[in-house]
């Protein structure tokens, strides 16, 4: 997950408590050139009905083809927010976030500022597994293009969903539209890199994945966003190529993977699975001994 | 109170009053006024920043009250020293300043004594008098309660002095504090920096790494300084061998471009705010930095290229800590990025040595073989080819290894380079293994020769030369290899090939037939090492010669002596092989002197010594052989055989079942009554009926002894089924191959005598029953008229089985082949050569004579053809249904019309017609026919 990403996200956040649901919803909405201040007072199919303040004439509905922007006051309380990202209370931290975004959520196939926190929330949703929910928000991301970045992000978080998921048949067909599926240039972004490791890794061709995934360590050492996953990643291919090809100096590769993210990323969630996968490198390496 | 305190009071604010209704006195005409007034006009001028314009003020009010005594004045006095200073400070004249700084030091009252400290810190700053610097910061650092910005200002500039002056780990500390409580980044990346540094000079790498992590997460990281710093730490660390730590900095090095561009874009943005300041003091600052930036760019522009061998080294580091495709992507960059280059070259030898570290041999390969075309001199070629072809040798890859050997020739050599002629060397080392293992000896010996000719002083050449001599010994040129084996003892006594090298050379006597010699020898071998690994065949090798020595008088059983010989070669025996040539040849020895139970007692032992090693079907057998001597046939020896092949029929390597299947033919041929031959038949179908799946091997062979046993017909029917419907011919062995062979050459099926020759010569050579093979390939040869391989084939057959009885095919095939080369003297040799052999009497000494009259007529001498053709029909009718003696009848008439004896030719064909072998021969009527023509009926 993109630290630098997500702590830009908190520092836009107020220090409130959570809003409730039911009334009029504060907004700013932005239709043509003009912004106005005011409340969402319903929404009926593709018709939004919008009180702008200080105007007497009252509610006027707009189609929602016509707005261009809806900004919402979204409250959460930031310091708990960083808090429960720095213990890793992630699941507790998504079901904050969801609770906040609530009541704005029929509002979220409109452009509106909900995607940033909708990219966290996949974000935050694919580190727990829950990879139904991870692609949920990521296909809505998909359809918004305002934001190139996260609408980039979000094809990628839906494919690494996809593996994670093991819809493998969906997972092939998007990376294949996507060229994820190829042998890709030393220059091509590390995202791209790291989910064609993925999908080799998946149709165990454990030598290129091991190739594609050694392509972020060596050319993009200064991207921690994903250095650390693609690290993980080269130690679990290691794994499988010593057992596939029952090589132990694999499992010594894979060691050092393992040593270098305890060392270097002592408290990310990396260095939790790593001490895992460390166990497991013993386990296979006694019984390829034996 | 002093003065400007007064002022605050009422009369001070009448006299101000008055001040301003009076207006304020011109600047430069002090001299009318007095103290307070010039006071008030230096103060205001101050509080409105005009520094310059309140410095004469200063300087008049000073100049009036340095040397009171007054307290007030002494104050005021000091106050000016200080503000004097402060304004020179500001207008850039340090020294000025400082002589003031000092001047307020050394007198009263200072309340501002730790700001003027820190005042003169700064211009000792300026002048970069470091060690001022650290004296003033101890004095200052003394006090309790300084003020926030003079601490921060002292340990900013005493930071810089420590480090200035190599102090690393005091100027920790300061710059640390600095770095953590400014908000000036410039001043933040200073000390950031600065203590990166000194971590590396410090070699704290732990630390080093907590903070260049941190940093490296601000734009910091792409200051150059720092990533010089990084490269300059990584690189003591590497050269110290801490690999991980040198990795960890250099991961974080950035290439030059990227921050040649981030400087730029730096500068940029520093330059717009130049213009957007009024202030001179911040115009300085900004300017500064873009000096500095500017500089370090000068610096970098300067650096050689260090990104390639930054790379190389982080590949390098990852390859020695075995995350081998982490290097394998670095290196392959690289080769592509500069193949021309050094570098480059390294790089595709790093990625050769990973792609063989993770056993990729074929990419090995195409990388180097790419690099070879490409590069036939570059600087790695050579090292590149012998670690191809040391993978192919060791991966057994003979053939490989041999198709390489162009580029062994074709790479430019530098000869006094010595480390190339060694590699060299070594091709050629390699490439005669090569030629060794597939059996070309003379070409291994042209390698070794060339080893030895222009690289004797390799470390290889001693043992070349051993094993040119066993390529010359493979070519049965004894006499050049005693020769090498006899020098190489000569020259390399503590060679530990030396032991070998004489029983090698006892091998060479026995060939040169030099008997005496080659047994001192072999016994020389065997009293020096009795625990060699080839022992056991120097008692075998010397247990044969003894056996082939007559008994005399004087010694009368050089066979016991053998037969201690073999025992003990089965002994010694490492290897099954040492042992079972051994053990037969014993067998066989006592079968001369028809001692049974000894060749029971024999293999009994050799299979408790070897048991499931050993070659248990010939074992049994041997021991069926005596026990059929011993009138155990039907009790011991059949159930034996048959228990044999059962148990070992399945596997086609065992080739002593098809032994024991052609001695259970022969048994039941010579011993067994039609039931007791039709029992076992029964037997054998009751066995094959009940063989499980998957046992396919034992079934043929099963199939073949049944056919055997039933009869030449039925088993004629059998091999042409077979040789029809068998597409592989995996599940074959000797026995049903030899039976094929044999239908292909009376059918005369060209493809099939091909297949099958190739086969079983190639899976079987040491089969007993091979000759059935080389009979067809030499008969196929001979159809097609491609002589030079019968004689080839014929060669390989004699070699392997001499003159035995079945082996006439052979010599009259020889023959044959040398007359339609037109050799007919040759060919005439040869074929008295088979009427030599007594075991060739009859069918093929007939050819050879009618052949021998042939090579005659050939030659156009009719009179010795006449001979032989008359020989041929007087000593060889009965044979054959008479067809050699009604040919040579033929033949002789035709010589002796050539000699024009009509009446002698006419006699001979009618004594062919009254010969009852041939009078009904089919070549009868011809000859009548012949004798209706010449008048002679």
């Amino acid at each position: 997950m993109s630290k630098v990403y997500f702590s830009a996200v908190l520092a836009g956040l107020l220090l409130t408590g959570i809003s409730t649901q039911a009334d009029p919803i504060a907004a700013k909405i932005t239709i043509g050139n003009k912004t106005s201040d005011g409340y969402i007072v319903m929404r009926k199919d593709d018709l939004i009905t919008f009180r702008q303040i200080g105007m007497s004439s009252g509610a006027i509905s707009y189609p929602v083809d016509a707005i261009k922007e809806i900004y919402f006051p979204i409250k959460v309380n930031g310091d708990s927010i960083k808090q429960m990202q720095e213990n890793r209370m992630y699941e507790e931290l998504a079901a904050t976030l969801e609770l906040a975004l609530k009541p704005y959520m029929e509002y979220s196939d409109l452009p509106t500022n909900l995607a940033q926190y909708q990219g966290v929330l996949m974000e935050l949703y694919y580190k727990v597994q829950d990879y139904e929910k991870t692609m949920l928000y990521a296909s809505g991301l998909v359809k918004d293009d305002r934001n190139k970045e996260l609408q980039r992000k979000a094809i990628v978080f839906q494919g690494l969903a996809l593996l994670g998921a093991g819809r493998m048949d969906e997972a092939e067909a998007l990376f294949g539209e996507q060229g994820w599926t190829e042998e890709l240039p030393d220059d091509a972004p590390a995202e791209d890199l790291y989910i064609t490791a993925k999908f080799l890794k998946m149709k165990q061709d454990y030598v290129k994945a091991i190739e594609t995934a050694s392509k972020i360590i060596a050319f993009h050492s200064q991207d921690s966003n994903w250095m650390i996953p693609a690290e993980l990643l080269c130690a679990e291919i290691y794994m499988d190529m010593a057992k596939a090809k029952s090589n132990a100096d694999f499992l010594d590769s894979a060691t050092e993977v393992i040593r270098e993210i305890s060392l270097l990323y002592k408290d990310s969630d990396e260095a939790s699975v790593a001490a895992n996968l460390k166990l497991k490198v013993d386990a296979m390496r006694e019984e390829l001994e034996d | 109170m002093n003065f400007i305190q007064r002022l605050k009071g009422p009369a001070g604010v009448l006299f101000l009053a008055v001040l301003l209704i009076n207006g304020v006195a011109r600047a430069q005409d002090f001299g009318s006024l007095s103290i307070a007034d010039v006071w008030t006009y230096a103060e205001r001028r101050l509080t409105n920043g005009q520094y310059q314009e309140a410095l004469p003020a200063l300087l008049e009010v000073l100049s009036r009250t340095r040397t009171s005594t007054d307290d007030q004045l002494k104050t005021t006095a000091q106050t000016c020293r200080f503000e004097i200073a402060r304004i020179y400070y500001q207008l850039g004249d340090i020294s000025s300043g400082m002589e003031y700084v000092r001047d307020y030091l050394a007198n009263d009252p200072r309340p501002q004594e730790r700001r003027a400290l820190g005042m003169l810190a700064q211009g000792f700053f300026e002048i970069k008098d470091w060690e001022q610097i650290i004296e003033l910061y101890g004095r200052l650092m003394e006090y309790k309660d300084l003020d926030p910005d003079v601490l921060f200002k002292m340990n900013l500039l005493a930071g810089q002095a420590y480090f200035q002056t190599k102090q690393y780990e005091k100027c920790l500390e300061p710059l640390r504090k600095v770095e953590r409580t400014t908000e000036d980044d410039r001043i933040k990346g200073i000390c950031q920096i600065m203590v990166a540094r000194a971590l590396v000079e410090l070699q704290n790498w732990e630390q080093l790494y907590a903070w260049v992590v941190k940093v490296n997460r601000t734009d910091r990281r792409y200051d150059i300084s720092l990533n010089l710093t990084l490269m300059q730490g990584a690189k003591k660390l590497y050269e110290e061998y801490e690999y991980l730590n040198a990795l960890y900095l250099y991961r974080m090095v950035l290439p030059r471009e990227v921050l040649q561009e981030f400087a730029a874009k730096r500068i940029e943005k520093l330059e717009a705010r130049k213009v957007g300041t009024n202030s001179d003091l911040e115009n300085n600052q900004i300017q500064g930095e873009i000096d500095e930036i500017n500089q370090a760019l000068e610096v970098l522009k300067d650096l050689a290229p260090y990104e390639q061998e930054v790379t190389f080294r982080i590949g390098q580091i990852y390859a020695d800590v075995k995350r081998y495709y982490e290097g394998l992507v670095l290196f392959e960059k690289l080769y592509v990025e500069a193949p021309n280059s050094e570098i480059g070259d390294a790089a595709a030898l790093q990625s050769v040595m990973v792609f063989r570290a993770v056993k990729e041999f074929d990419r090995s390969e195409a990388r180097i073989l790419k690099y070879l075309e490409e590069k036939p001199d570059g600087i790695y070629a050579r090292t590149m080819l012998s670690l191809l072809v040391r993978d192919h040798l060791v991966m057994q890859h003979f053939d490989r290894v041999i198709e390489l050997r162009k580029y062994v020739y074709s790479l430019p050599l530098d000869q006094t380079d010595a480390n190339e002629r060694s590699t060299q060397a070594d091709l050629h080392y390699m490439l005669a293994f090569a030629y060794l293992q597939t059996m070309e000896p003379r070409l291994s010996e042209e390698q070794f020769s060339t080893l030895l000719d222009s690289y004797s002083d390799s470390v290889q050449a001693p043992d070349a030369l051993y094993y040119r001599g066993m390529s010359f010994m493979l070519q049965a040129n004894y006499e050049s290899a005693l020769k090498d084996f006899e020098r190489f003892q000569a020259e390399n006594e503590s060679n530990e090939l030396y032991p070998e090298s004489i029983f090698r050379a006892g091998v060479c006597l026995y060939g040169l037939e030099k008997i005496d010699d080659s047994e001192a020898q072999f016994t020389r071998f065997i009293e020096n090492y009795p625990n060699h690994p080839v022992v056991s065949e120097a008692y075998s090798l010397r247990g044969d010669i003894e056996a082939s020595k007559e008994s005399t008088t004087a010694d009368p059983n050089p066979l016991d002596r053998a037969h201690a010989d073999y025992r003990k070669a089965i002994d010694t025996a490492v290897m099954p092989l040492q042992a079972s040539y051994p053990a037969f040849q014993a067998a066989k020895t006592y079968k001369l002197e028809l001692r049974w139970q000894d060749i029971i007692n024999v293999m009994n032992y050799y299979l408790d010594r070897w048991e499931d090693m050993a070659d248990v079907a010939e074992a049994i057998y041997w021991i069926g052989q005596a026990q059929i001597e011993l009138d155990q046939l039907e009790d011991e020896a059949i159930p034996a055989y048959v228990g044999a092949i059962m148990r070992f029929g399945n596997d086609p390597e065992r080739q002593g079942v098809d032994k024991i299947i052609s001695e259970l033919v022969n048994i039941a041929d010579r011993y067994l009554s039609n039931d007791a031959r039709e029992d076992l038949i029964v037997q054998l179908r009751v066995k094959m009926a009940n063989i499980e799946d998957g046992r396919e091997v034992l079934r043929l062979r099963l199939q073949v002894a049944m056919a055997l046993l039933e009869g030449e017909d039925v088993a004629t029917g059998l091999a042409t089924r077979l040789m029809d419907q068998l597409e592989d011919l995996s599940i074959t062995t000797p026995g049903s191959l030899s039976l094929m062979c044999d239908v292909a050459i009376d059918t005369g099926d060209a493809a099939q005598m091909q297949r099958l020759s190739d086969y079983f010569i190639e899976h079987f050579e040491d089969s007993d029953l091979l000759w059935h093979a080389y009979k067809a390939r030499a008969i196929n040869c001979m159809d097609q008229k491609k002589y030079t391989e019968v004689l080839q084939a014929v060669e390989a057959a004699q070699g392997q089985f001499g003159v035995e009885n079945f082996m006439g095919w052979a010599q009259l095939l020889k023959a044959h082949a040398l007359f339609e080369m037109k050799d007919y003297e040759l060919a005439e040799k040869e074929y008295n050569m088979a009427l030599n052999v007594p075991a060739w009497r009859g069918s093929v000494a007939a050819e050879a004579m009618y052949g021998m009259g042939e090579c005659h007529l050939a030659l156009a001498d009719f009179t010795k053809a006449h001979s032989f053709f008359q020989r041929t029909y007087l000593q060889f009718k009965a044979y054959d249904n008479g067809d050699w003696a009604a040919k040579g009848y033929l033949a002789a008439a035709d010589c002796l019309m050539r000699l024009n004896e009509k009446e002698k030719a006419v006699s001979t064909l009618q004594a062919m017609l009254e010969d009852k072998y041939t009078e009904n021969n089919p070549l009868a009527e011809e000859v009548r026919d012949l004798l209706k023509n010449i008048g002679g009926q």
